[in-house]
């Protein structure tokens, strides 16, 4: 009997630590300064999808703060990682849609697995409160210092390196290899980006495809050269006069190569879950502005070597229809992407 | 290269970059102990305190903190039988079974040493590898990743205590259970059954926490009354003869050291092996391998010097080429970038300096973690005479707690739950668990590796340097162990001869 009491005992104690990290609160139709008032001295979590201190973890817990201080409330990051970001969207699009959770996305790795109808997707992108960007850069394709290749020209029958299939470095390879006509192989399986950003330098495979801010080191270090700019240039030094996909293809491919800038340089989203008030959403979303447009915010972001890029939350919304909206063979290749 | 090694000393202890180690240090004790909090989240959340800092300062703080919250991850591992970090598994095998027989203070002495040495170790072989770290790295690849895993299985047999047909057993299962998740070549799911949390596979944290951590409590609840530890009073004046025995033992804390922090060098391959394989090396070389789970010192001096020996490895590929091995390195490498520091050859020219620093931030924070430490020991092993029961309650809310931190997920406390259950059947029917644990962790490293080595090499990858290096080692331990088997069975034909039994 006392072997079932303490059994009792203890699921209570499981029961109660786990309760303890759920919370529940009401929300109904208001106007923007009933909105305001409702978020005052809240608790607003902003969901990072990944693991903590990559870049994704770095610019909410440059955000969570200055939203706090607009919106009067308490913003913390809580991270959940899993699924290449997935399992995250699906909780905050199936939550409250009562301004007390938001989350950063990684735009092209959430539209592209929307695009693609990747298992798990449980969510429609287009559905989404779009707050605004946060951050927007190209990727860049990269070879080792050492290699015979000079440009996009040579990259034909060279291998590429990438985590793997639904990866951006993968879905990069796969887009280029379709735009350019080649059939490069992909090496997959590195347990990171910086494993196989590794490989490209000792010079077991030849190309490399991710974000400017991840490849920046590596130029800069001397031990990689960018040969290709993929998405809109922002403008840094690195990758000065070095050629954009857009440039490159042949006339034809146009188009596609255009949505595919697009996806690239949707950046890093910040959304809350369809269905938010009109209210509560303009409100949150001039916090979000008055943050990105605050100078000294802006100096400091880049100083921390995590340069900020704002849309707002209206042409955000726009990009996300464009890009959902693609033609089947934009869809087709991207779902070629992530099916491996 | 001598004088900046002392002006690295001179930045190193500056009244700021002191007070950021001291700070560092104590915040380091803190989540070291309490499992859940582990040091990559701590160091993510101590990142923007470093915005506007030098870099020496900063690193004080963060380098101090996650040098220090190893230290103290054993504390946990030895006090409760619960892991701090995933890394401090091997340590509960020994240290745990010394507590219950009243020698915590003994167990928790070793532990402190035996880090401080492993982290010293580890600082000299970073600073010592500055020259030859970019060369070296550069034939560091899939291939070498593949063959230390091998290596590591080679283990299994030493960690299977009792019946090694019962450990392989053991191991195939972790393999088996390994495979689920995401296929890292194709990306098709396997094993998943639509779960998107297993997409990632089985976590290490709630698996550790469950099978070691969590078999122990049920253990203690099942426990009839009596069975307690009630009876023992904690022996507190076995800190010194901890601290004796792993000097002792200096030969071997210096080679579970060395396995820390070599392997620590190569990325992808994680600490949560490298303790296994230095457990396994000692429990091989002991003179009473029978000891080994039972209580057995060695067993806490080599799993305490390895955990800390591999930091100073970890920072080789990071200061190298801007690859972390693991979370923790990961968070590291970002403040690097933020503190304007680009990984690769500015970091052994221009910021020769900071690179030499981290070496005195490391050193530093070891003798700043074993004085703290010290005075800690006395309060902490007092708890160890609350009876098992009444600390029960708070063991389950630590065990939850921990794995639910993993991922933040309701689902790794089901993991929790299942492996806790596999953790009871195995210790009730003499299964051993460890082999499990490393099958588990290999498995994944082991198919990764074997193919991208393939993709990348086919099969001409045997023949590379590292390979062969690790070949010949393989090797020289299934040559080694068949010689000493067979001495065994000698010496037991021997006794039985002069017994007068029959041959």
């Amino acid at each position: 009997m006392r072997k079932f009491a303490l059994g009792l005992a203890a699921l209570a104690i499981v029961g109660g630590t786990l309760t303890g990290c759920s919370s529940a609160a009401t929300s109904a139709s208001s106007s923007p300064e009933q909105a305001a008032e409702k978020l005052k001295n809240q608790t607003i979590t902003l969901v990072v999808p990944f693991d903590p201190g990559g870049g994704y973890d770095a610019y909410a817990r440059m955000l969570a703060p200055k939203l706090g201080d607009e919106l009067g409330a308490t913003v913390i990051v809580e991270n959940k990682p899993g699924a290449g970001g997935i399992l995250a969207t699906n909780e905050v699009v199936h939550g409250k849609p009562d301004g007390k959770t938001l989350v950063l996305l990684n735009g092209p790795g959430h539209l592209g697995a929307a695009i693609a109808k990747t298992n798990g997707v449980r969510y429609d992108a287009k559905t989404m409160s779009y707050i605004g960007q946060i951050s927007s850069e190209p990727d860049v394709l990269v070879t080792s210092k050492s290699s015979s290749i000079a440009s996009a020209d040579d990259i034909s029958g060279k291998r590429f390196a990438a985590t793997g299939p639904g990866s951006n470095e993968y879905i990069d390879a796969i887009v280029l290899n379709q735009q350019l006509g080649m059939q490069n192989q992909v090496v997959t399986g590195f347990k990171s980006s910086n494993e196989a950003s590794l490989n490209v330098i000792q010079g077991n495979v030849d190309l490399h495809s991710r974000s400017l801010g991840s490849q920046q080191p590596g130029i800069n270090a001397g031990d990689l050269k960018p040969i290709l700019v993929i998405g809109e240039n922002t403008g840094a030094k690195e990758i000065e006069g070095v050629d954009n996909l857009l440039d490159v293809v042949n006339d034809d491919q146009k188009e596609l190569a255009t949505l595919h800038t697009k996806l690239i340089s949707s950046g890093r989203l910040i959304a809350a879950p369809p269905g938010i008030d009109p209210g509560t959403l303009q409100v949150i979303r001039e916090a979000f502005e008055k943050v990105m447009t605050d100078e000294a915010f802006v100096k400091a972001a880049a100083d921390s070597g995590r340069p900020v890029h704002y849309a707002s939350g209206d042409d955000v919304q726009k990009l996300v229809n464009d890009v959902m909206g693609s033609p089947q063979e934009y869809v087709d290749l991207i779902t070629k992407a992530y099916s491996g | 290269m001598l004088d900046a090694i002392w002006s690295a000393l001179g930045e190193a202890v500056t009244p700021i970059s002191l007070l950021m180690l001291l700070i560092g240090v104590v915040i380091g004790f803190l989540v070291g102990i309490l499992p859940g909090l582990g040091g990559a989240v701590t160091l993510a959340l101590l990142i923007p305190v470093t915005f506007g800092m030098d870099p020496v300062p900063a690193f004080s703080l963060l380098l101090g903190m996650y040098v220090v919250s190893a230290i103290a991850g054993d504390f946990t591992s030895i006090l409760f039988g619960i892991p701090g970090e995933p890394t401090a598994a091997a340590m509960v095998l020994d240290g745990y079974p010394l507590n219950k027989k009243g020698q915590a203070g003994r167990a928790l002495g070793a532990s402190l040493s035996s880090s401080a040495i492993g982290a010293i170790f580890g600082a000299i072989l970073l600073m010592a590898l500055i020259p030859v770290m970019r060369p070296l790295m550069m034939g560091i690849s899939a291939p070498e990743l593949f063959a230390a895993a091998v290596l590591g299985l080679t283990f299994i047999a030493s960690l299977s205590s009792g019946s090694i047909h019962k450990g392989l057993v053991m191991a195939t299962m972790g393999v088996l259970l390994s495979l689920v998740g995401i296929d890292p070549n194709l990306g098709t799911e396997r094993y998943a059954f639509g779960s998107l949390h297993l997409w990632e596979g089985i976590g290490i944290v709630p698996v550790v926490v469950g099978l070691l951590g969590g078999a122990e409590v049920l253990q203690s609840m099942l426990d009839k009354e009596g069975h307690t530890k009630t009876a023992v009073a904690p022996h507190l004046g076995g800190i010194l003869v901890g601290v004796k025995d792993s000097f002792r033992h200096w030969w071997l804390m210096l080679r579970a050291s060395a396995i820390g922090a070599v392997l620590g060098i190569l990325p992808g391959l994680g600490g949560s092996v490298s303790q296994f394989i230095a457990y396994g090396h000692a429990k091989q070389t002991s003179k009473n391998p029978e000891e080994f789970g039972n209580g057995a010192i060695e067993g806490v001096i080599a799993s305490g010097a390895t955990t800390t020996a591999k930091d100073g490895g970890h920072l080789v590929p990071t200061i190298a080429f801007g690859v972390p091995s693991g979370a923790s390195m990961a968070v590291l490498l970002g403040a690097f970038l933020i503190l304007g520091l680009n990984p690769g050859p500015e970091m052994l020219g221009e910021h020769l300096e900071v690179t030499l620093s981290l070496v005195w931030i490391i050193v530093l924070s070891t003798i700043a973690a074993v004085i703290l430490g010290y005075l800690l020991i006395r309060p902490l092993a007092k708890l160890t005479s609350v009876t098992g029961r009444s600390l029960v309650p708070f063991l389950i809310a630590m065990l939850t707690i921990g794995a639910f931190s993993n991922t933040s997920s309701l689902d790794d406390v089901w993991i929790m739950l299942v492996f806790l259950a596999i953790g009871v059947l195995s210790t009730r029917f003499k299964w051993p668990r460890i082999p499990l644990l490393l099958g588990l962790v290999l498995g994944e490293i082991l198919e990764r590796y074997f193919t991208v080595s393939y993709t990348l090499f086919q099969f001409s990858w045997i023949g590379r340097p590292g390979v062969i290096v690790i070949e010949v080692i393989i090797a020289g331990m299934i040559l080694f162990t068949a010689i000493r088997i067979a001495l065994k069975k000698r010496a037991a034909k021997g006794e039985l001869l002069t017994l007068g039994g029959r041959p």
